[in-house]
């Protein structure tokens, strides 16, 4: 018997003459296609918002903090200096931006307010980049207006701090250079902009100051001083395999001849191994919990063929005895259980899919009708406006805009995974099909 | 002389009971000629169906010999049983076991489908055989729609539809009312004698039986002509 003739059957059991809905075996099959669909739709909508965060927070780390690589002079440079090596980086071939930056830490305080803070004094040509403008929005002011004055702030640093664009803003960084006997520095500045990386931990953290700036309050013990590289393809495979291998690539032996070679090259995947280990476990956690679901899910196939496999006995039987084989008869079943699965795999990829690129809407109209629920609560019961309850994702840990990131290898594999687990869980049905004696069933009747 | 379709020997089949053996057939001797038509009678539970369910492949004897179109029953495999119930056998039950969710050509062509017939040519086979038992116009029909008489021709088609050696039949007329019993057996009759098909019935309907050429009881397992 052909392979196709088999699926030609095994379609028609799953399917019938579309009459008979109280069929008990179909119904459950039709069920088991349901379950596998809706267990998928939370893996789909995990794996494309994980991968949307992840690819969101790791743009905005390396567009605007690590750089795609970083270049540290293994001596003490001045801003001076390390100004000249990303002039001479910034002709390499490849490379399409470098910028010299200090960085530090400190204490801000204004209205009796404190947070600590990461210093950044970088070129102002870096806050202009449009590579830079794509991650980093101005919420207040202009960073056009940067200077040795004045200084910049992350929208949830000068939101603690209560600044405002024009405000002065308080710095305490450390005086000494020789550590044994710090003493606290306060210099004053001018809130020149807020900007938003619409990532909130780095929008509370950072405060950009002026490099002439930096040179005034910033020491060597407490500073670290770099060149930020940005290149055409920062995932392209021949960095990955630099940061797995450690050899350099061809870009970072033309930067180590063009600086002289007394410096270190980093790739961004040395510089953020925790934090891309940290948000890849995370990701493997949820998939494999959702895969979990799935897998129970699947199971349901085994169960709703072994219903139909009793319910069919009779057919069973009746095909065994006019010669079909057992291998035939468990081929029948193996494609029905496929079938299952495979449209419970379509319907469930694509429902998710959907869901998935409307997540955002759908997340903003849920977190807006929460807040009218809790309007009319408190209004029913007189009481005082609180604050908003209504945001289901705490921005303090993810981004104010899930980027969405359709990945369709992986979605093409959660579904054949689907498929081959629903074939799998077909397979005792089929051989409880296969082994049935013709002769006792026929009996019965 | 005309070849021998069916011959056993010495035939017994045995069950194990729980304190002791139950001997349903004794040394039972039968043969065959292509074409013939063969009938047994006997009473309720004397081993009727379980002579025919061994001649027909579907078990094994525990004692003596059975060859049905050259095969030796006796010492076959199960395994390679299917292909011999597929290519020289043709089954009419009781009740006739339609597949509820094809249609009456679905069913008689899909012997032919299982035998590997493309489905075009299985499909033109079936059509034949509809038209041959008169029922060509209910090609599309389920069986849920069609009466028990209807039923019953249509798995005799399907009996037909691999053109077997032989065909067993099992109180092919036990569930229908006189007329489509009538009906059925004329065409049971008039099929196989069209195709040279031999044939073998048991039935408790002596009427049916006596349209047989040889006729057989079964007695206490054993069998005698009558």
């Amino acid at each position: 018997m052909t392979v196709a003739s088999c699926l030609a059957i095994g379609m028609r059991l799953l399917v019938g003459r579309g009459t008979d809905r109280r069929d008990l075996a179909r119904r459950s099959l039709r069920g088991a296609v349901i379950g596998i669909a809706v267990s998928l739709v939370p893996i789909v909508v995990v794996l494309v918002v994980a991968d949307g965060m992840i690819q969101g927070i790791t743009a905005r780390y390396i567009e605007l903090g690590t750089y795609h690589k970083q270049v540290i002079p293994r001596y003490s440079a001045t801003f001076g200096e390390a100004d000249d090596l990303a002039s001479r980086i910034r002709g390499v071939s490849g490379v399409e931006g470098a910028w010299a930056e200090i960085q530090s830490f400190g204490v801000t305080f204004a209205g009796g307010v404190s947070s600590g803070v990461a210093i950044r004094a970088v070129d102002p040509a870096f806050l202009l980049a449009s590579a830079t403008g794509r991650y980093l929005e101005t919420v207040e002011g202009s960073v056009e207006a940067f200077d040795s004055y004045g200084a910049i702030a992350g929208k949830e640093l000068a939101k603690k701090l209560g600044l405002r664009v024009g405000d002065t803003i308080n710095l305490i960084t450390l005086r000494s250079n020789s550590g044994s006997d710090p003493k606290p520095r306060v210099s004053v500045y001018v809130l020149r902009a807020v900007v938003s990386s619409g990532y909130r931990e780095l929008d509370a953290n950072w405060l950009f100051i002026h490099p002439k700036a930096a040179s005034r309050i910033l020491v060597p013990a407490t500073s670290r001083i770099l060149i930020g590289v940005k290149i055409a393809d920062p995932y392209a495979k021949e960095y990955q395999r630099e940061a797995a291998s450690g050899i350099p690539s061809k870009l970072t032996l033309s930067i180590r001849d063009v600086v002289g070679g007394n410096v270190s090259v980093f790739d961004w995947r040395d510089l953020e191994r925790g934090l891309m280990d940290s948000l890849e476990s995370t990701r493997s956690i949820l998939l494999f919990i959702m895969a979990l679901i799935v897998g129970v899910a699947a199971v349901n196939v085994g169960g709703a063929l072994v219903t139909l496999v009793m319910e069919r006995s009779n057919e069973i039987a009746v095909l065994k005895s006019f010669g079909m084989s057992s291998g035939d008869i468990a081929l029948v079943f193996l494609v029905i259980g496929t079938i299952v699965g495979t449209l419970g795999a379509a319907a469930g990829t694509a429902i998710g899919a959907f869901a998935a690129v409307n997540v955002n809407e759908a997340i903003s109209l849920l977190e807006r009708s929460l807040s009218l629920v809790d309007r009319a609560v408190r209004f029913a019961l007189d009481l005082p406006e609180g604050s908003s309850p209504s945001e289901l994702l705490n921005p303090d840990y993810y981004l104010e805009m899930i980027p969405i990131v359709l990945d369709y290898a992986s979605l093409a594999f959660i579904a054949a995974g689907t498929v081959v687990i629903s074939l799998l869980t077909s397979i005792l049905p089929a051989r409880k099909a296969a082994g049935l004696q013709p002769l006792e069933i026929l009996r019965r009747r | 002389m005309s070849e021998m379709v069916l011959r056993c020997i010495g035939l017994g089949k045995t069950f194990a009971g729980d304190a002791e053996a139950l001997e349903i057939l004794r040394d039972v001797n039968l043969e065959a000629e292509a074409g013939s038509t063969i009938s047994i009678t006997g009473a309720s539970g004397c081993g009727k169906s379980t002579l025919l369910s061994i001649l027909g492949g579907l078990d094994a004897p525990t004692k003596g010999e059975a060859w049905v179109d050259g095969i030796p029953l006796h010492s076959t495999p199960e395994r390679d049983l299917a292909g011999f119930r597929l290519s020289s056998v043709g089954f009419v039950f009781q009740f006739h076991y339609l597949l509820k969710d094809f249609t009456a050509m679905e069913n008689v062509a899909m012997p032919g489908i299982v035998a590997g017939l493309s489905r075009p040519r299985a499909y033109e086979r079936a059509e034949g055989l509809l038209t041959e038992i008169g029922l060509a116009d209910r090609a599309s029909h389920y069986p849920s729609k069609m009466s028990g008489g209807e039923r019953q021709r249509v798995s005799i088609a399907r009996a037909l539809m691999n053109e077997p050696s032989i065909v067993f039949a099992d109180e092919p007329t036990g569930n229908l009312d006189e007329r489509s019993a009538r009906s059925a057996e004329d065409i049971l009759f008039g099929a196989v004698a069209k195709r040279g098909t031999t044939l073998v019935l048991v039935t408790h309907d002596l009427r049916l039986a006596g349209r047989a050429e040889q006729r057989f009881r079964l007695h206490e397992g054993e069998l005698f002509p009558s």
